[in-house]
């Protein structure tokens, strides 16, 4: 057993660097996120939150995206008002995020990939399956980008019946994330 | 004559009401707060469940940590976004800022303000 000490030693002093190096991460703080009804009404239902929070483990290609609800900023600050108090009730669910896994990920090869996760928001989690966004890679970067459509009825959001003619019922998410590679 | 003035009054008093009630709160000026006292006010609304924080634009002091290209962290906790690019602002400056108070981020452990200026001494 005393034998088996240094030995043991030297396999542990190795692999904890080695393990440390593994997990290399990507991040940003300032992801643009932006939702669009890209209907042709009298007052769009368009906003965008440019500080997104978002970690990108690029061994396994594991992501997580947090943005405040808050943070949303629409043209119209009534809409704003609106949308916090009676449709996000930003108090009650003060953010969104999204954890999930890219498919086959390559931190050499920019390409599209595939977008697996959950999503949450309102309080409600919803499983997206094979989202497409364009991944680039370059100079210790990785830029994210892409378009994907969500069905408002899934996120338990009550609109009251006069306004419901105008509140459209697909919403058009577009995601621009730039990571940038952590420093161990 | 004498309807017409009534009407008048009323009117007047009537969107006076209106506007106090509804539109002076919002046009209030921001409450000033160190980085400790935004944390400790945002820690006892979470516990309440009640935002008294996210309703005002909060004018925070205190030490510059990290610069970015338009952001700064303050006492190394709260992330403060800028509307234009920052200038003349280097890591241990005591400044002041305006901004809108949006919440915590639990990806970074940093409590997050929007669209923030810097405010002249």
């Amino acid at each position: 057993m005393k034998q088996l000490i240094p030995f043991l030693v030297i396999v542990i002093g190795f692999s904890v660097p080695f393990n440390l190096q593994a997990q290399q991460q990507y991040l940003t703080r300032n992801g643009i996120i932006t939702f669009d009804s890209k209907l042709n009404s009298f007052v769009p239902v368009k906003a965008e939150n440019s500080s997104v929070s978002a970690i990108l483990n690029s061994d396994v290609g594991e992501i997580a995206v947090l943005a405040l609800v808050k943070g949303f900023s629409f043209k119209n600050s009534l809409m704003e008002e609106h949308f916090n108090e009676s449709y996000a009730e930003s108090d009650i669910h003060p953010k969104t995020t999204f954890s999930g896994k890219i498919s086959n990920f390559d931190v050499q090869d920019s390409k599209t990939y595939l977008f697996s996760g959950v999503l949450s928001f309102h309080g409600v989690e919803k499983q997206l399956n094979e989202i497409p966004l364009i991944v680039e890679i370059k100079n210790n970067r990785i830029g994210i980008n892409g378009e994907f459509q969500l069905v408002v009825s899934d996120f338990d959001i009550k609109v009251p019946r006069i306004v419901r003619s105008k509140i459209p019922e697909k919403i058009y998410v577009s995601i621009n994330l730039d990571l940038e590679k952590l420093n161990n | 004559m004498r309807k017409e003035v009534v009407l008048i009054i009323a009117f007047v008093v009537v969107s006076t009401t209106v506007y106090v009630c509804f539109f002076l709160d919002r046009v209030a000026p921001s409450i000033e707060l160190s980085s400790a006292e935004l944390i400790y006010k945002f820690s006892m609304d979470s516990n309440s469940n009640k935002s008294n924080l996210s309703e005002n634009n909060i004018l925070l002091s205190g030490v510059v940590t990290t610069v970015k290209k338009s952001a700064l962290i303050v006492d190394k906790k709260i992330f403060c976004k800028f509307k234009n690019g920052i200038s003349d602002v280097k890591v241990g400056d005591t400044i002041r800022l305006f901004g809108k108070f949006i919440g915590y981020d639990e990806l970074f452990q940093e409590y997050k303000l929007n669209d923030c200026s810097i405010v002249n001494q």
